[in-house]
């Protein structure tokens, strides 16, 4: 009963201190609203390896997976310095991505962007993925994925690559 | 009514301020991202494929050429490819794709290359017989790495629909005839598989990607235009109709006051790794 007498009688006090909370909660809702829309960025590649400073011969000293949420201190060139998994350290620019071209792919909204493939075979809705490739080879379709494997093999350490490089006197300018 | 407690009140008022501009002063501390990571960078992925959705599109346009053509079985020539790619992809503004840039050389006897989203070059034997030095090669890589790089692949993906995009790609690719007297048909397949993803202006964007590669990764950047000049008249990526001189005459004006020359490095390795595969090169290239 007394609450309903209080609810009816408001003082102007109360009413500009509702109005104050109101106001503060707005502005704080628009500030998260900005921190998760605009300025979230994740790691885009299968492996960003997170080096002490700038540059392809830094100290590797962490390796962060695909979709690891970051939180950008800085930039110096083709690198930004990063702080994810609670570490500190350097990425590649093109190794980080805005989330929302990254986080489809790990579960949230989700697009279908195969929904039919040749004859209208009906894939897992997934787009292309690991399944989809088991689905094409199911399918006995004409595909050498066995080539690719074989190529993917071919991968170099950034310091084996600088050597091959002094190898054919070629000089980088990442090394001026 | 939101609160009746006048304490209370104050001190969720108080609260508020450090909140609030713990707020600020972290979104300032994070930078805007367009700021922060460079605008080439963040240009907005084209098309709705993700990072990892654009690697296995890839795979699979690889394993479908990879079908009727098989890559040389040289360990030397593929390493030596990879290198020399994967070197020249830490100068392009793109040094990180989703699971690094990888390079294959395949039997075939029209001069041929091409890239596929994810980071996927390939290059026919043809076409690495077309190149006379180290140079050219890496001029022929770095051309294809360019269109990886400015993402052309993903933007023609958006453009026609991504699913029409990578039929036309497979289908053609699924056209090939396993014979081997048929090699016309197969550059011209892959030569109008590329047209299809690429436009005029994006093969000169590419051009153009291809010299800062080569300037910064330390080759001769005139090397392109060289190589262009030298492909045979038959329809294939680099030698496209009549925009072909164009794109000399263009490749010339931009390279006009570099110093750098042709052939002036690695060419020991180059010609070891030809004469491997195929004895008549020496002679050929002499």
């Amino acid at each position: 009963m007394n609450g309903t007498m209080e609810r009816g009688h408001l003082t102007p006090s109360k009413v500009r201190w509702n109005w104050i909370c109101v106001f503060w909660l707005f502005t704080i809702l628009w500030h998260q609203h900005g921190f998760a829309g605009q300025d979230k960025v994740v790691v885009s590649v299968s492996e960003a390896v997170m080096r002490s400073a700038p540059g392809f011969l830094s100290k590797a000293i962490a390796k962060v997976p695909y979709g690891t949420p970051v939180r950008i201190l800085g930039r110096d060139s083709g690198w930004v310095n990063i702080v994810a998994d609670k570490k500190t350290g350097w990425v590649q620019r093109s190794a980080l991505q805005e989330a929302e071209y990254v986080l489809k792919d790990l579960g949230r909204g989700e697009k279908a962007s195969v929904d039919t493939y040749k004859n209208d075979v009906v894939t897992a809705g997934k787009g292309f993925s690991p399944e989809f490739e088991s689905m094409m080879k199911s399918n006995g379709e004409n595909l050498n994925y066995a080539a690719v494997d074989e190529m993917e093999r071919f991968g170099f350490k950034e310091l084996a690559l600088f050597k091959f490089a002094r190898r054919g006197r070629i000089a980088s300018d990442l090394l001026e | 009514m939101i609160f009746s407690n006048k304490s209370l009140k104050l001190c969720l008022f108080a609260l508020m301020f450090p909140i609030v501009f713990s707020c600020q002063s972290m979104k300032r501390a994070t930078v805007t991202v367009g700021e922060s990571l460079g605008s080439e960078t963040l240009v907005k992925s084209a098309a709705d494929l993700t990072p990892r959705q654009e690697y296995y599109l890839g795979r699979s346009i690889m394993a479908r050429v990879m079908a009727d053509r098989k890559p040389v079985k040289s360990e030397n020539l593929q390493t030596y490819v990879n290198q020399l790619g994967q070197y020249l992809a830490l100068h392009s503004t793109r040094t990180a794709v989703f699971k690094g840039y990888r390079f294959v050389v395949i039997d075939d006897p029209s001069p041929v290359a091409m890239s596929a989203p994810g980071g996927f070059v390939l290059l026919s034997s043809a076409m690495l017989r077309v190149a006379e030095n180290e140079d050219e090669l890496a001029s022929i890589l770095a051309h294809e790495i360019g269109h990886v790089a400015l993402k052309h692949h993903e933007e023609n993906i958006k453009a026609a629909n991504q699913m029409a995009f990578a039929k036309s790609i497979l289908a053609v690719a699924a056209q090939l005839s396993p014979n081997l007297n048929q090699v016309k048909t197969f550059s011209e397949a892959v030569a109008s598989g590329v047209d299809i993803a690429f436009n005029k202006n994006q093969e000169r964007d590419a051009d153009e990607a291809a010299l800062k590669i080569l300037i910064r990764a330390g080759y001769a950047p005139n090397a392109l235009q060289n190589v262009i000049q030298r492909i045979p008249n038959t329809a294939t990526l680099l030698s496209k109709h009549p925009r072909n001189q164009s794109r000399i005459e263009r490749l010339s004006k931009l390279t006009s006051n570099t110093k750098k020359s042709m052939g002036r490095t690695a060419a020991k390795r180059f010609m070891a790794i030809l004469e491997a595969e195929d004895p008549s090169a020496r002679s050929a290239k002499r």
